[in-house]
């Protein structure tokens, strides 16, 4: 019984955010805001983790199974592909070291300018 | 007999029988390569290319499937609910570094999509490459690409982030383990967080932190970048 309640929670607000998608802000996709409206409901405590928590876990911890039918897709769309594949994976490669970079420089450039803050706040004090 | 084959329950049948034979697989050797879903597509693309079984055979049972992606994209507010108290310690490194990978994906793909002539459906399917797959496929249906190259390339991306991010973050000198954590996150969502977490603690920590966080800023640069015509 719990289970189903849980399943029914989490599948209105699907819902909601495909709903509130497609009526009022149809540039932001619905299951992202689907998510969004349900990390708003946990972490202002209007909904308890618990009332959602086996559905939910089972959900994540089998997550890349739900995508086996999409991506088992890939056989329809072979003919677009075939002739860029090594592109692609070229590309991907590329973009993903140097995304890589950034944020690692960035993150550390930051990082870095905390503490020398707090270094000196320490020393006015 | 030719009905049974084309009924939903055929399809879903193959699909759970062949992703539990995947992740059996990697249960054994559990290399990152052997990835469940990898070997499970895999698989599946062999038995259709060399059997007479055919995709539109699993079709009817893959869409009641992917009606499921629905609620696992909105139950990753989950992890990013429970890494709450751990975000608000990092904020400031987190939003930034998200926000910066995040752009840094997208222009790089762009960039390099126009260098090698690329079309925009593939552009845009190669797109969402670093962030997490439920996000990445509705990413993807947003922008005009096709979800099935996309998540093979978020899977590749992945990999390749679970193999080298380590030598990566040593050759660029991200000597720092936030730092090394938010730049594996960002760049190779998932996967790679799993390299992150053999690094250590806190760049364990960062790194699925970054994951919700890069993937939901991929997508507000994303929508952002098309309503100024920038994209596409």
């Amino acid at each position: 019984m719990p289970y189903l309640l849980e399943l029914a929670i989490i599948l209105m607000f699907c819902l909601a955010g495909n709903f509130i998608s497609s009526w009022w802000l149809p540039f932001i996709p619905g299951n992202i805001l689907s998510m969004l409206l349900l990390f708003f409901f946990l972490a202002f405590r209007l909904l308890k983790i618990e009332r959602i928590q086996n559905i939910a876990w089972f959900l994540l911890r089998n997550m890349p199974f739900f995508f086996i039918a999409v991506t088992t897709g890939i056989v329809e769309t072979y003919a677009i592909v075939s002739s860029q594949i090594l592109d692609l994976l070229l590309i991907a490669v590329i973009s993903t070291i140097i995304t890589l970079a950034v944020t690692g420089w960035t993150t550390q450039f930051i990082v870095g300018l905390q503490a020398k803050r707090r270094i000196k706040r320490g020393n006015s004090i | 007999m030719e009905t049974v084959f084309s009924s939903p329950l055929f399809g879903l049948t193959v699909f759970v029988m062949t992703y539990h034979f995947g992740a059996k697989v990697y249960q054994k050797w559990p290399y990152p390569f052997l990835n469940p879903l990898l070997i499970a597509v895999l698989f599946l693309i062999s038995v259709i290319i060399f059997t007479p079984l055919d995709y539109s055979h699993l079709k009817a049972g893959g869409d009641i499937i992917n009606l499921f992606l629905a609620p696992v994209t909105a139950v990753l507010a989950i992890p990013m609910y429970e890494q709450l108290p751990k975000l608000t310690r990092n904020i400031l490194p987190v939003l930034i570094g998200c926000m910066a990978g995040s752009l840094t994906g997208l222009l790089s793909v762009f960039a390099l999509a126009k260098l090698f002539n690329m079309n925009w459906i593939l552009t845009a399917s190669l797109l969402p490459k670093s962030i997490t797959t439920p996000m990445g496929i509705e990413l993807s249906i947003y922008l005009g690409g096709i979800p099935a190259i996309t998540v093979l390339m978020i899977i590749l991306t992945g990999l390749f982030g679970a193999t080298f991010s380590a030598s990566l973050c040593r050759v660029l000198k991200i000597k720092d383990p936030i730092a090394q954590g938010i730049a594996i996150g960002s760049s190779s969502h998932a996967l790679g967080t799993t390299k992150a977490m053999e690094m250590g603690d806190v760049q364990g920590a960062l790194s699925s932190i970054s994951i919700a966080m890069t993937g939901l800023f991929t997508v507000f640069w994303a929508v952002l970048l098309t309503f100024f015509g920038l994209l596409g």
